[in-house]
């Protein structure tokens, strides 16, 4: 109980400090509770701030995470607070009720209240962003899809089963179905790996190190994991154009093909 | 034969799809004004019965072991089925005289001023339909809907592989997550329209749920502002700037819907969330249960109950607190946006 309450009180910091709509929310709901007299939907008011009370104290946010299942993150319990609806009602009465009813000396003096709360509002949290570590980005998905066409071409509908760097390995299944993978995406996708439920033995984990580690750095033998991926069923092998030329040497050696440059990666076919 | 019977239905599937929304604009049409579902009622309803349908095809796949070619012709028959049962209610409410629109009744017409604030609406949401059509900007993390539909697709199984390897499961995956429909819908609808499931996930459906979300904002906007058509489009106008604002920070509504718009935790938030707070506002309390059916359809809620639920009974504690049961009939639809 102690982990989740720390967990509700950790969530509420780190929700603020993602974007400033929390902040324009509780700013929106001060201005309705000010206006409280003025507004029809009181109904709507109530439910907004007493569910926003709930997720900001960490025993209430427990609470509800408890009710949506430890699974969830904390910043999944706002999905009970209708923030975007809560902060368009107060824009949108400010801007149609009270802005047209002030006076030109009241005018000023709002145009300034205004501009002091949007830059109290710059100070609230940070203005968010977006973490796309794990997918790659447009062009490198765009890079992958080109050589996985091109091995396609190669193989001419033979059925591929593919081990090669995680830019690549990325978008295999996405891009194609029929391509087998020795593991996906959820080996370095935490979120995934909690989703998809499925486990990979220990022996996959240290091909993958072995694959993503800089040449020279590989913790376990290349013959180690070449031997691996030959038992798994793999027929396509890419390697990164700047492995160690003793590996590239020792992947013909033991595969018993020559290395072909595919792009900035080895490319070995079976 | 039985690949000629499988297209029929395919076929019969999209027919259906028309049919239905014809049968939706025909109630629409017909029903007296203060009872009248709007356009963008319809809308969300329209994506709660795809999602039921979708449903029922998903759990056969699941259960019965039928293959996801056979899902798709169950997927043709449910919808049919949900068409003709509509037109035949249609009907016989018709035949009674329930819904005849009065002559001449008709909706007031923009002024020239107001009609600024729709324009500029629809260039926000254009804005965004764009955005999203660019397919550059898609959030793939923690998720594996596309590798799923193209297992599906690839096997014709309903979960027979794991998505992540196209191999075997090794541990399997539980049944709280197996029972979720969304896969088997974008699959069933790839099928159909021959889409790519990388272009239908990462920018049809995005399209798709982001006009639902406005749907269901514009019956919120009903709600909040009963009968007063300038403050429900600028509460529109205000929500499209919130999206933008929130598609820099995860977890936001604008995040999902601009840039995981296939997701279900967007659709329930996006889509279903409001909606419930809508039908809360406007009593219309008949189709509540819809949305909280259709997010135990698509979002993993485990043990609880899901977040409609949570909604729904928060409001009617609320409204009865409050004691005020009033403004049902003033709020429902006092113009449409």
């Amino acid at each position: 109980m102690a982990e989740l309450l720390r967990n509700a009180w950790q969530g509420w910091l780190s929700y603020t400090n993602a974007g400033k709509l929390p902040a324009a929310l509780l700013v929106s709901l001060l201005f309705l509770w000010i206006y409280y007299k003025r507004i029809r939907q009181k109904e709507f008011l109530i439910y907004t701030t007493a569910v926003t009370v709930c997720a900001v104290f960490p025993v209430t946010a427990a609470v509800l995470m408890l009710y949506q299942t430890r699974f969830y993150d904390y910043k999944w319990i706002w999905s009970i607070v209708p923030m975007t609806a809560a902060v368009g009602f107060a824009v949108t009465l400010f801007v149609t009720e009270f802005l047209q009813e002030l006076t030109a000396g009241d005018r000023k003096r709002q145009a300034v209240t205004g501009l002091l709360l949007a830059a109290a509002l710059l100070f609230c949290g940070g203005i968010g962003g977006r973490d796309r570590e794990s997918y790659g980005c447009y062009e490198e998905r765009q890079q992958a899809e080109e050589m996985l066409a091109e091995l396609q071409e190669r193989l001419q509908g033979e059925k591929i089963c593919l081990w090669a760097p995680r830019e690549i390995l990325n978008c295999a299944r996405a891009y194609d179905g029929g391509i087998e993978l020795l593991y996906g995406r959820d080996m370095w996708d935490g979120d995934l790996r909690a989703l998809s439920y499925d486990n990979y033995p220990g022996g996959l984990e240290d091909m993958f190190r072995w694959m993503e580690a800089l040449p020279g750095e590989e913790a376990v033998p290349d013959l180690y994991c070449l031997e691996a991926a030959e038992s798994a069923g793999v027929n396509c092998i890419l390697l990164p154009e700047d492995k160690l030329p003793e590996t590239i040497a020792c992947f013909e050696r033991v595969l018993g093909v020559q290395a072909e440059k595919a792009g900035n990666y080895y490319l070995f076919i079976r | 034969m039985e690949n000629s019977f499988a297209r029929t239905c395919e076929q019969s599937g999209i027919i259906s799809w028309l049919l239905l929304l014809v049968w939706t604009l025909d109630i629409w049409y017909n029903m007296p004004m203060e009872r009248q579902d709007s356009i963008a009622d319809i809308i969300v309803l329209f994506i709660i019965l795809i999602t039921g349908a979708a449903e029922a095809a998903h759990l056969a796949g699941v259960f019965l072991h039928r293959p996801v070619s056979g899902c798709t012709v169950l997927f043709g028959i449910f919808t049919v089925s949900a068409a003709a049962l509509l037109f035949i209610l249609t009907a016989v409410r018709r035949h009674r005289g329930f819904c005849r629109r009065e002559a001449g009744e008709g909706r007031a017409r923009f002024s020239r001023k107001e009609m600024l604030l729709p324009v500029l609406f629809g260039l926000l949401a254009v804005s965004q339909i764009i955005y999203i059509l660019c397919g550059k900007n898609a959030y793939l993390q923690g998720d594996m809907t596309v590798e799923t539909v193209q297992s599906f697709l690839e096997t014709d199984t309903v979960y027979g592989v794991n998505p992540m390897t196209g191999r075997a499961y090794e541990g399997g995956i539980p049944t709280r997550i197996e029972i979720l429909c969304l896969p088997t819908l974008y699959a069933v609808l790839s099928r159909i329209f021959h889409i790519r499931p990388e272009r239908l996930i990462l920018q049809g459906i995005p399209v798709m749920v982001l006009i639902g979300c406005y749907g269901a904002y514009a019956c919120l906007a009903k709600g909040l502002f009963p009968g007063n058509r300038r403050k429900q489009f600028c509460f529109l106008i205000v929500t499209a700037f919130l999206i933008w604002i929130g598609s820099g920070s995860f977890g936001a509504d604008g995040f999902g819907l601009l840039l995981s718009g296939w997701r279900g935790v967007t659709i329930r938030n996006g889509i279903l969330v409001p909606y419930a707070v809508s039908l809360c506002l406007r009593k219309k309390f008949i189709y509540l249960p819809l949305c909280i059916l259709a997010e135990l359809c698509i979002v993993w809620t485990l043990y609880g109950m899901g977040v409609c639920l949570a909604v729904v009974l928060g409001m009617m504690l609320v409204s009865l607190f409050t004691g005020k049961g009033r403004a049902g009939k003033e709020a429902a639809d006092g113009g449409t946006p």
